[in-house]
């Protein structure tokens, strides 16, 4: 099981993401988008995904961090002090971008106009994200202290998953809430190439600080819509 | 008579091959005083009563070679399989022994090691000829503030300690852990680390015999019955909640300097 969790289900789901991913940006190229839905509610939007988006991506840094750099995160952690501010600044991360997708799942399933525009997929892509974001504030907070055992027990286990020579031996014994957050990044991995995180690859950093575009709706209003506005997007 | 001389012959040579190998995992799986004392000593004795599992003198007569082949290897297996013997030893259906500590094929080695009382066996009861423990040190190493040689985790990413000098929560709190092992198990645990996800952890970053000496004389230096101040977790969620609701304020800021829609605009001038 751990071997088919751990050493086959990384591949399959790596290989989807790149594979299915470059197919459809290749074929259908409009497609590979967020699907913005601030046209249609702003309030709420802003809110929730600006919190979700800082937080988790802030999040995922860190982890990418203790990935590529994990001698100079143990430096950080080597003293008491500043390893717990980092847990209290990265756990303070992970409960903003919980709150957040809270209010994006909240919004997206009592906003009628919202929910014309949700399919399926995003509802699963949400319950993976949520499942992500759960999983990962309780191990933060009950499994202490990730930051500084991530870095000898996921970054070795990840770097034999790039070498081709998976060890997932090493997360036997960790517990299932660890294991599941794990689990499911993979599951997230293998979700993207299918559904509107594929606007994860959108040039970032652009995204990030680009200036403002204006969206302007250029048509007839019809009775309860909400006329133009001006977007991010 | 050449088959007189060599049926004896050949029987010898099948003892010797089959002895060989056996050997072999006895010296590789065991390391210094064989399999008891390298991995089973941390938590059991042979005549020396009960430690944090039970004592192991005369478990080959009290149980059946086949049950042991069995357990040993895989305690939770047997659990989960409905064994009532396997059942009886475990609290709320879960073993605290893991699986996969000693592989079956260790199994010989060990069991002769067991029937002989532990004899060659008795590595951690040896008088200790390493290098002096220093406590301080030990505590520096254990908090991370000090860097083991061979780059292993500092302990407390994981353990925590009772009076809140760490609040690693992955694994057992190791306050007592002394007072649990004794000195002769803990050293053997130090040097063989046999838990789960310490095994892998620390396997190509083992321990030096100074750093051991150094935890040694750390954990020793513990008070487990000093009234400590209880782990603040809370610090840890309540800061969190404390950084979420500043970046919620700070995101309260931005929305009132957000630019308006059109509609917006020309509403608040009609």
């Amino acid at each position: 099981m751990t071997w088919f969790l751990f050493a086959i289900f990384p591949y399959i789901a790596v290989t989807l993401a790149v594979a299915v991913g470059v197919v459809r940006a290749v074929r259908r190229p409009f497609s590979v988008s967020s699907l913005s839905s601030q046209l249609l509610e702003r309030r709420w939007l802003y809110w929730g995904s600006q919190s979700f988006h800082y937080g988790i991506l802030l999040v995922l840094g860190g982890h990418l961090l203790a990935f590529l750099l994990p001698g100079t995160l143990r430096a950080w952690n080597g003293s008491p002090a500043r390893q717990l501010a980092l847990e209290i600044t990265g756990l303070g991360l992970g409960l903003y971008a919980l709150v957040g997708a809270l209010i994006l799942v909240l919004r997206r399933l009592t906003n009628a106009r919202i929910r014309v525009v949700t399919s399926p997929m995003d509802l699963l892509v949400w319950l993976a994200l949520l499942v992500s974001l759960v999983t990962g504030v309780l191990t933060a907070g009950v499994h202490r202290y990730g930051s500084t055992w991530f870095t000898g027990v996921f970054t070795p286990y990840l770097w034999s998953l790039a070498r081709f020579a998976p060890e997932p031996e090493r997360l036997d014994g960790l517990p299932w809430l660890v294991r599941l957050h794990a689990f499911n990044f993979f599951v997230l991995l293998a979700l993207f190439p299918f559904s509107r995180l594929v606007h994860l690859v959108t040039v970032p950093v652009g995204y990030l600080v680009r200036p403002w575009q204006l969206v302007v709706a250029n048509r007839q209003r019809s009775a309860g819509a909400e006329p133009s506005a001006s977007a991010r997007n | 008579m050449a088959s007189s001389i060599s049926l004896p012959a050949l029987l010898g040579l099948g003892v010797l091959l089959a002895a060989a190998p056996a050997e072999g995992r006895a010296a590789e799986g065991g390391g210094e005083g064989g399999i008891f004392a390298s991995r089973c000593a941390v938590c059991h004795t042979i005549g020396g009563g009960p430690s944090m599992g039970p004592d192991l003198q005369g478990v080959t007569e009290r149980r059946s070679e086949a049950w042991l082949r069995s357990f040993i290897p895989d305690p939770q297996g047997m659990v989960d399989a409905g064994d009532p013997d396997a059942a009886a030893l475990v609290k709320g259906g879960r073993a605290s022994m893991p699986s996969g500590i000693v592989q079956p094929a260790e199994m010989d080695a060990l069991l002769a090691e067991l029937r002989a009382g532990g004899k060659p066996a008795a590595a951690p009861a040896e008088a200790p000829a390493g290098p002096e423990g220093r406590a301080e040190v030990g505590g520096r190493l254990f908090r991370g503030e000090e860097p083991f040689a061979n780059g292993g985790l500092p302990c407390g990413a994981c353990h925590g300690l009772a009076d809140g000098s760490s609040l690693g929560s992955l694994a057992v709190d190791l306050t007592d852990v002394h007072g649990r092992l004794g000195e002769a198990g803990l050293r053997g645990a130090l040097r063989t680390l046999p838990f789960p996800v310490m095994k892998e952890a620390y396997a190509d970053a083992p321990l030096t015999e100074q750093e051991r000496a150094d935890l040694l004389a750390f954990f020793a230096s513990l008070d487990a019955s000093a009234p400590g101040r209880p782990a603040s977790a809370g610090l840890l969620w309540g800061g969190g909640a404390a950084v979420a609701a500043l970046l919620f304020a700070l995101l309260g800021l931005g929305w009132k300097r957000q630019r308006r829609s059109i509609s917006d605009e020309l509403r608040s001038q009609a």
